[in-house]
């Protein structure tokens, strides 16, 4: 795991998967190899998602209400399980974004004058 | 709710299989033989099992789950083999009993003595009848028993069913030596020994009387059951 000759990638942070399903559900439903494989090229494949750790995930983003999933065929004609974001989740989705920037940028603040000194 | 959990996990292993089916096919197009396409994606999925697990976490209690299973296991087995099922409860009832007879035992003897300086010479003396029936003792053959007597310090009656001062709390209330509580049936007091006069009766036990006694120091003790009727 921790030989990676690869570009250096980074572990996602606990708690933030969530909200990366949910934002790449945004762009509609779909299934769960397309949603790792979305978070992983829309990172620039920084961000390093233990695809299994999806499923759990999913679980619980249906438990929560925060999604739904149907039946339907992929691209290649297969039958798949597509998830679809709901509108509680929508509403999940704008307030988790608005925590993630504020937590970030207050992160960034406290950081940024120590890289300025040096 | 329960129906759509169920399905889900039902569906899981299938999706699971697709998932890598798919990056497998992903690293092929991108140059990887089948093999190394394979390892690749499983290797970047991760550990399947502990997946299912998380996902059935989401649902319900695993371990409660899990608990419930083993327990059902266990009935079943011990359904199975009735005879060993038997050993083993007989094993255990009779393991059981005999540790909590022997450390009862251990607790009394050892950590709640009666407070007497030679309890191996307390003894009961008790009347029986010709057909083997115990007696309840009259008060002339008490008597006769206390003039007579060779081999004990000391005799001492009582009738627990109504003698008030056999009763520790009373007896302690009144602040009196515990061989002073019955001079009647020739305590202590009377003799003009040690005090040395203890009884026991059924309704009464050890403990009780040495809490009466407490503060007197008894040093030999002669049990006598006695009638009312010598009290009385």
């Amino acid at each position: 795991m921790s030989t990676r000759e690869e570009k250096e990638r980074v572990d996602l942070l606990q708690g933030t998967l969530d909200l990366l399903i949910l934002r790449t559900l945004l762009l509609g439903p779909t299934h769960g190899h397309a949603i790792a494989k979305a978070i992983e090229f829309r990172s620039d494949e920084v961000l390093q998602v233990e695809q299994g750790s999806l499923y759990p995930a999913l679980h619980r983003l249906i438990k929560r209400g925060w999604i739904s999933v149907e039946e339907g065929t992929s691209k290649n004609n297969r039958r798949a399980k597509f998830y679809r974001l709901t509108a509680k989740g929508r509403k999940q989705l704008a307030a988790e974004t608005s925590k993630w920037e504020k937590f970030a940028g207050a992160i960034a603040r406290i950081l940024r004058p120590t890289e300025e000194r040096e | 709710m329960k129906q759509r959990a169920k399905r889900l996990l039902n569906d899981l292993e299938q999706e699971i299989r697709e998932h890598i089916e798919l990056a497998t096919q992903e690293n092929m197009d991108r140059g990887m033989t089948p093999e190394d396409a394979r390892y690749a994606a499983l290797r970047k999925f991760g550990n399947v099992t502990r997946v299912k697990e998380d996902a059935r976490e989401v649902w319900s209690r695993l371990w409660l789950e899990q608990l419930g299973q083993d327990v059902r296991f266990a009935l079943r087995q011990l359904r199975k083999s009735p005879a060993f099922t038997v050993v083993v409860m007989l094993t255990l009832a009779v393991g059981i009993g005999a540790t909590t007879a022997i450390f009862s035992f251990a607790d009394l003897l050892l950590d709640h003595p009666v407070a007497l300086r030679h309890l191996d010479r307390l003894v009961s003396v008790d009347e029986t009848s010709a057909d083997g029936q115990q007696a309840l003792l009259s008060p002339a053959n008490f008597r006769d028993i206390q003039v007579e007597m060779g081999s004990l310090q000391n005799l001492a009656s009582y009738h627990s069913r109504w003698h008030p001062a056999l009763d520790s709390t009373s007896a302690r209330q009144r602040g009196r030596r515990a061989g002073s509580w019955n001079p009647f049936c020739g305590g202590p007091t009377e003799t003009g020994h040690e005090p040395a006069t203890i009884a026991c009766g059924a309704e009464y036990g050890l403990e009780q009387f040495a809490t009466a006694l407490s503060g007197s120091e008894p040093s030999v003790a002669t049990v006598c059951r006695q009638t009312s009727g010598l009290l009385g």
